[in-house]
């Protein structure tokens, strides 16, 4: 098992670089390009969400990514010490939406936001978001190996 | 954020220069969108060869600018590599932006 941590502070101008990290541990670890993508995705958004909403937009704060490698999975674990995801975030983070969006044709309704916790959800093989002494954690796991088609070609 | 600015007949082309669209630079990527609508390009292909990486608030910037142009106008991508396209098609919004291989085919299907 290995595990690599990173700590940044809270500031949208960091994510990048550990997002971009997360993929090529991703691909070192056997995951695909499309995968390695797509889990590089799921990280931007889950620590732009922490970053957000969690500490309000707030720098000086600190976000943790802590990835764990084994044979059989990638995870990674993100925590924050900021303000809790409500409820109905949770819900649409572990159990995704019904709703299909752009399909009523009118641009105009369109909502401009709102669609981090569901790529997640639709992208990772296994979400959790926990709280524990006053912090939060979201575990987001790959399962490594598994000749999946991504997610957005189905 | 950066973009490379021309002209195909009447139709604005801005080719973006970045190759991330991330949280971090969307309010300024809607922003410059915004500014060149309201200049007058009510047409307007974004070249996103370039680009390798778009996340929900990129995303969010582009829905945001083709509700500023409207149902009168247009805002049209092209050179979407695979790993933006996937985004697209995940997020369902490849219904909603029209896509060309490149500039001069995004311009000739105004026509």
């Amino acid at each position: 098992m290995s595990r690599v941590h990173f700590v940044i502070d809270s500031d949208l101008g960091e994510v990048a670089l550990v997002a971009m990290a997360v993929n090529t541990i991703c691909v070192h670890v056997g995951l695909g390009e499309v995968q390695a993508n797509e889990v590089e995705l799921c990280v931007a958004e889950a620590v732009t969400n922490a970053i957000r909403h969690a500490y309000h937009g707030n720098t000086g704060e600190t976000v943790s990514i802590a990835v764990t490698t084994d044979k059989d999975e990638l995870r990674i674990e993100i925590s924050e010490s900021g303000t809790p995801m409500g409820v109905e975030h949770v819900r649409r983070l572990l159990h995704g939406t019904k709703s299909i969006e752009a399909e009523t044709g009118d641009r105009m309704l369109l909502p401009e936001g709102g669609r981090g916790l569901q790529i997640i959800h639709d992208l990772m093989d296994e979400v959790a978001y926990t709280r524990k002494d006053s912090s939060n954690h979201l575990l987001l796991t790959k399962r490594i190996g598994q000749d999946r088609a991504s997610a957005a070609s189905q | 954020m950066r973009f490379e600015e021309s002209k195909i007949g009447k139709v604005f082309v801005a080719k973006v220069l970045e190759s991330r669209i991330s949280a971090d630079v969307a309010p300024r990527f809607k922003e410059d969108i915004i500014n060149y609508v309201t200049k007058g390009n009510r047409t307007l292909v974004l070249d996103l060869s370039e680009v390798t990486f778009i996340d929900s608030s990129g995303l969010g910037a582009l829905i945001a600018s083709l509700k500023v142009i409207g149902n009168d106008g247009e805002l049209m991508l092209c050179g979407v590599r695979d790993s933006v396209a996937s985004m697209f098609k995940l997020t369902r919004m490849n219904k909603v932006f029209r896509m060309f291989p490149s500039p001069e085919e995004a311009a000739a299907a105004t026509l």
